[in-house]
């Protein structure tokens, strides 16, 4: 014990303020081993420094389960059936779950994030933050090279990022950046090491260069936004042979990637287009195609049991966002706005709509997979009599009538009849209004956009690494997606304490005041945060899926 | 003859014109913001901005659309604001697409039907009669997408004898891609024989109650000749009719299935850009199936007199 | 070409003193007699079928999803545990008033605008017939689009679609056959006489073009069936939690392939009822007016 203190605390000598603040939080029993190994990998401590804290706590080895590679055999085509790109692959601009499957194989990223939200390393070979996490130093690894021979270096990554953050070059990332990073935030100090230096402190920083951040590919200094005239540029382990804007396209190997100890096992990769999930699931049960890249899990049901199929089922924070207009209207009394959350039957949701493949979402963003999320916040549950109560409290016990807008996509019309079904019982009687999503959005503007003007709607959100944006956007006053017209100056105040806390402990307290205010005021239903979830034959191994909904096919193989 | 087909090529062009109106019209209200809903609602209003600027959605509507008008008689369909590549090859890929599935269909669903409906209407009130008209009925009312995951599961997932997807692999033979080509239509006939066989029916019921039809009959003349020479030519002309008004459908209305057999045909292309406000797709697309339409109405006039010659040319404009 | 001769006009005697021989001769043919009845089972399911539905078609059992048919559930449970059976009794609701409302919108205004196209011909035909030309070239998807935005998703907005759509098909069919119509004796006739146009239009050949008029009407009933359900595929149609069974298919279809049949077969099958037992009562009714 005492050699492990210290071995500790010769580590210590050598970290950062912010990694020791993680280290102290293990040592005083505040993490689990899982949230200590998912923090840890964030603020840049190293594998065997995790194992020596592990240690020092009892907690064992760092090793992870290897990867069921074993009984893979090298070559053979994998192929996949994705939806169809409705944009040109551009990993600047595309936003589209088929315009980023696209650039996927090629592309590779500084970070790697695992489906548990922990953090590997990738091109980087080391990231640590400065004292307060405002600056970070990302050293790269040597020796990287893109597809046509030349060296990858700091340039690169740093006009990699500058273009992500251009206000004028149509970048995706712009939303994910915002008050983050700007351009010419991000800095060669020389051939390997880059410096980003942040309009603000963000502990959680590595999400937004690592690959949950799926636009941050890193691509070549002089790349000119022609990603398919420029011959699909990256430093992967897989080469664009053909593509087919209709059809579909075909990767091959990259004979010479950077690290030959760790080639694609597949000779090459098929990408088949499809308009829908649904004639994907039929072409994987009639053995035209070995994996789907993404399923609903309406449609999954269909081979849910089956086990010749491999369900790949990744937790995330997108979620289906219900939220209540507070400034005017029915809502605008929280005790019928606490009535209205106490009246959905969250674990039947999940269980029954979800078929158990969500987690159940607490009314705020603070999904469970977010290692700052606050579990020791009460879990809302259905309670008809209270909310009975609360509404008879608030002068309504006799009911009213109100509408629900609701965007028509995937399994969110059922969920609007299911809290509709609920809130009945209670005496609000909704009437839910399906638009499709053009309609819903409208223009994005407030006072153009059901989704920012109506009384009550329900709204499709992505997942994202860190709550920060759904704060930021969703919840604080001026906030770009306050659907729930939310002005509440104590929130304000603690989201901003949110974004700039660095240290864990004080990440886990401030969310813990933001849940705690949420479920009081209850602006927002979170009901529940789906998996994202790809379907594969049971000869398909080594695929990766991440929390975004992505899948990493660089490393798949096919078994015998 | 020269007149009349001066005269059509005119109100053809009026016809279009009209169209294009309308659809300018249509992508003018549909809702939205073309670059919201290309880089999505969530994403950052610069970039949105960036993006409407590129696609030239900043100028006025009204010399968009003189623009495009102006490059679509010059044969340039402009350039797609979603897909950002040019519009022509990418409609000529849908509407070849179309044209095959559309050719399949009508090959198998025209005779089909013209027959049923002709032997239901020489059994006329018999079982035979009864069961076709009410088959043709029943299929008639399943939508496309239950009878098309129907076929799918049992031709390409349970007996696997035929392919899941409807578009053969590049370079393939006719017979091949006819082979493709034939669980997409099942659907459509399923859509189509209900229709076009009542209406033959119909008329052949009319025609079987005739007085010419009976001494016809009377002279001893065969039933074959009888059918031939007088059923058949009778109860075709409102057929024809009611397979011409069918090309709108056909190359417009397939959304599901195109949808379903993952083929790319110009109804899916339509769908995607009304719903992306993609204006020069859009207008590019409706305004060459309305050629097409109007080419296919011609001919069908032109077969109509022919098939009934007391109909005379000048009389239809 | 040996143009044959073409048939006689046929005497419309449907008029009030053969009402009574029209009923018995209805009443004497089994098709109309089984006819009549489904519709008429359906028709009452409509108004009262909360009266039989073993349960509450809109309570929802999210846990109980997808149950097979069996004795506690006659066909089963849907996606989110409602009883199909029940659905399926309350589902002629909407069907039975959208579907023959925007039918008879499209036959009406089809039929209208044919005869005057074709009696009138020229200029009229001309313009009109443009104007038809143009919408028929249009693809529902766009005309479904612009009505959304303009009238927002509602029943009304269905109908208002699909008897837009329609229309045009009824207007070219009746002009092809009314072209024909005008050249023949009784309208000479009726023309000597100086009789105005409204009323040849209207009172002299409507009647004779009624039987191809009932048949497109029977089968524009089906389309628009058929259309209503298609309508929810592009996200738009009769809305949720309505049991509609256009609406339970296309909110079903999907789990086809997972073997949960009963909550797509129902519904179509009660479609098919509805749609077939009209066309049964529709086709002893022409075949009663002509004989």
């Amino acid at each position: 014990m005492s050699l492990n203190r210290r071995r500790l605390e010769s580590m210590r000598s050598q970290s950062s303020n912010l990694e020791n603040a993680v280290i102290d939080e293990m040592l005083n029993g505040g993490l689990s081993r899982r949230d200590f190994l998912r923090i840890g990998s964030v603020v840049g401590l190293s594998i065997p420094a995790m194992g020596a804290v592990l240690t020092a706590c009892g907690s064992g080895s760092t090793s992870t389960k290897p990867s069921a590679t074993a009984a893979a055999q090298q070559g053979g085509t994998l192929r996949v059936g994705i939806s169809a790109p409705t944009s040109p692959i551009d990993p600047v601009t595309a936003g589209n779950q088929g315009s980023i499957a696209m650039f996927l194989p090629i592309g590779e990223y500084l970070l790697q994030a695992k489906p548990d939200l922990s953090i590997e390393p990738a091109l980087a070979e080391s990231w640590s933050p400065n004292d307060d996490g405002s600056v970070w130093t990302v050293k790269l690894r040597k020796g990287v090279t893109f597809q046509d021979g030349s060296p990858m270096t700091a340039k690169d990554v740093a006009a990699t990022f500058d273009r992500l953050a251009d206000p004028n070059g149509g970048s995706i990332a712009l939303s994910v950046f915002k008050g983050i990073l700007n351009k010419g935030g991000t800095t060669a100090t020389d051939d390997q090491t880059v410096t980003f230096q942040l309009e603000a402190p963000v502990g959680n920083f590595p999400y937004l260069i690592s690959s949950d951040n799926y636009s941050a590919v890193i691509l070549p200094a002089d790349y000119n936004g022609e990603y398919e005239k420029s011959g699909f540029p990256g430093t992967g382990r897989w080469k664009m042979d053909s593509y087919d804007a209709n059809r579909g396209a075909t990767f091959v190997r990259n004979e010479k990637y950077w690290d030959s100890s760790s080639m694609a096992p597949l000779d090459s990769i098929q990408f088949s287009f499809f308009a829908d999930e649904q004639p994907a699931l039929l072409a994987l049960q009639g053995g035209q195609i070995d994996v789907v890249n993404q399923i609903s899990v309406q449609n999954a049901r269909a081979v849910l049991d089956n086990p010749a199929y491999n369900i790949i089922s990744t937790p995330s924070a997108a979620a289906r966002v219900l939220h209540l207009r507070t400034d005017e209207g029915p809502w605008k009394d929280k005790r019928v706005r606490q009535a209205f959350a106490l009246s959905v039957d969250r674990s039947s949701i999940v269980e029954g709509l979800m078929l158990g493949r969500a987690d159940l979402g607490n009314d705020s963003p603070f999904a469970p997979i977010f290692p700052s999320t606050d579990t020791s916040v009460p879990q809302r549950a259905k309670d008809l009599a209270q909310a009975k109560q609360l509404l008879s409290d608030a002068g309504v016990g006799g009911g009213f009538k109100t509408t629900l807008n609701v965007i028509n996509q995937l399994e969110i019309p059922s969920y609007a009849v299911l809290i509709q079904n609920g809130a009945k019982e209670v005496g609000i009687n909704l009437d839910v209004i399906l638009q499709d999503p053009g309609t819903y959005y409208g223009s994005a503007q407030f006072g153009s956009s059901p989704w920012l003007d109506s009384t009550a709607g329900i709204t499709d959100y992505g997942h994202r690494s860190v709550p920060n944006v759904y704060l930021t956007a969703q919840l604080a006053s001026q906030g770009v997606w306050n659907s729930a017209h939310i002005k509440d100056p104590k929130l304000d105040g603690l989201i901003s304490d949110y974004i700039a806390a660095v240290e864990p402990a004080t990440q886990t307290k401030t969310a813990g005041a933001i849940q705690t205010l949420l479920l009081e005021e209850t602006p927002l239903i979170y009901s529940y945060f789906f998996n994202f979830l790809a379907v594969s034959t049971d000869k398909v191994v080594g695929i990766v899926p991440n929390a975004s909904g992505q899948l990493f096919l660089s490393l798949a193989a096919l078994t015998a | 003859m020269a007149r009349f087909l001066l005269t059509r090529l005119g109100l053809a062009l009026i016809t279009l014109f009209l169209l294009s109106v309308l659809v300018f019209a249509a992508a003018e209200i549909f809702p939205g913001d073309v670059a919201s809903k290309i880089l999505g609602p969530t994403a950052d209003a610069r970039a949105i901005a960036a993006l409407n600027t590129e696609l030239g959605l900043d100028t006025p509507a009204l010399s968009r659309y003189l623009h495009f008008i102006g490059g679509f008689f010059r044969g340039d369909l402009g350039v797609s604001y979603t897909y950002r590549t040019p519009v022509g090859p990418l409609l000529l890929d849908a509407i070849l697409n179309s044209l095959k599935l559309a050719a399949v269909a009508l090959l198998i669903v025209v005779p089909l039907a013209i027959g049923g409906g002709i032997v239901a209407a020489l059994r006329q009130g018999t079982l035979v009669d009864r069961t076709i008209t009410s088959l043709g009925l029943a299929a008639m009312v399943v939508p496309e997408f239950v009878s098309g995951i129907v076929v799918l599961l049992v031709f390409a997932v349970w007996l696997n004898v035929l392919p899941v997807t409807a578009t053969a692999p590049p370079g393939s033979g006719l017979l091949t891609q006819v082979k493709y080509l034939i669980l997409p239509t099942i659907p459509l006939v399923f859509v189509l024989f209900g229709y076009i066989a009542r209406v033959t029916r119909a008329g052949a019921v009319e025609v079987l109650g005739s007085d010419y039809v009976r001494t016809a009959t009377l002279k001893g003349l065969p039933r074959r000749t009888v059918i031939r020479r007088h059923v058949l030519r009778n109860a075709l002309p409102p057929t024809v009719t009611v397979v011409a008004t069918q090309i709108g459908y056909l190359f417009g209305g397939l959304v599901v299935i195109e949808i379903l057999f993952n083929y790319r045909g110009i109804g899916l292309l339509i769908f995607n850009a009304a719903r992306g406000k993609d204006f020069p797709l859009l207008e590019s697309c409706v305004l060459v199936i309305g050629i097409l339409y109007l080419t296919v109405t011609l001919l069908a006039d032109l077969a109509y007199s022919l098939l009934n010659p007391r109909i005379r040319l000048g009389s239809t404009t | 070409m040996s143009a044959p001769a073409h048939p006689a006009p046929m005497p419309v005697t449907a008029a009030s003193s053969g009402g009574r021989s029209l009923l018995r001769s209805l009443v004497r043919s089994p098709a109309v007699v089984v006819g009549s009845l489904v519709v008429a089972f359906w028709v009452f399911c409509a108004v009262a079928g909360e009266l039989i539905a073993p349960r509450d078609p809109f309570t929802v059992e999210p846990i109980a999803g997808l149950l097979p048919p069996s004795g506690d559930h006659l066909f089963g449970t849907d996606s989110l545990g409602r009883d199909v059976f029940s659905r399926v009794l309350l589902g002629a609701r909407d069907i039975l008033t959208v579907a023959p409302l925007a039918t008879l919108l499209g036959v009406v205004a089809g039929t209208a605008l044919g005869l005057l196209m074709g009696y009138r011909r020229g200029l009229v035909d001309a313009v009109t017939g443009r104007l038809v030309d143009a919408v028929l070239a249009l693809p529902t998807v766009v005309v479904a689009l612009m009505a959304l935005t303009a009238f927002g998703p509602s029943n009304q907005t269905v109908i208002l679609v699909i008897g837009f759509v329609f229309s045009p098909y009824v207007a070219r069919t009746v002009r092809t056959a009314v072209l024909a119509e005008r050249e023949l004796e009784y309208v000479q006739a009726a023309r000597v006489r100086g009789e105005g146009s409204l009323y040849i239009m209207f009172v002299e050949i409507l009647p004779n073009v009624a039987p191809l008029v009932l048949v497109e009407a029977s089968v524009r009933l089906g389309y628009a069936i058929f259309a209503v359900a298609t309508l929810s595929f592009i996200g738009f149609g009769i809305q949720p939690p309505s049991p509609d069974w256009g609406l339970s298919i296309f909110e079903s279809y999907g789990l086809i392939n997972g073997g949960f049949w009963w909550p797509t077969l129902f519904p179509a099958m009660a479609i098919a009822s509805l749609v077939i037992s009209v066309n049964l009562v529709a086709d002893g009714i022409s075949e009663a007016l002509e004989r």
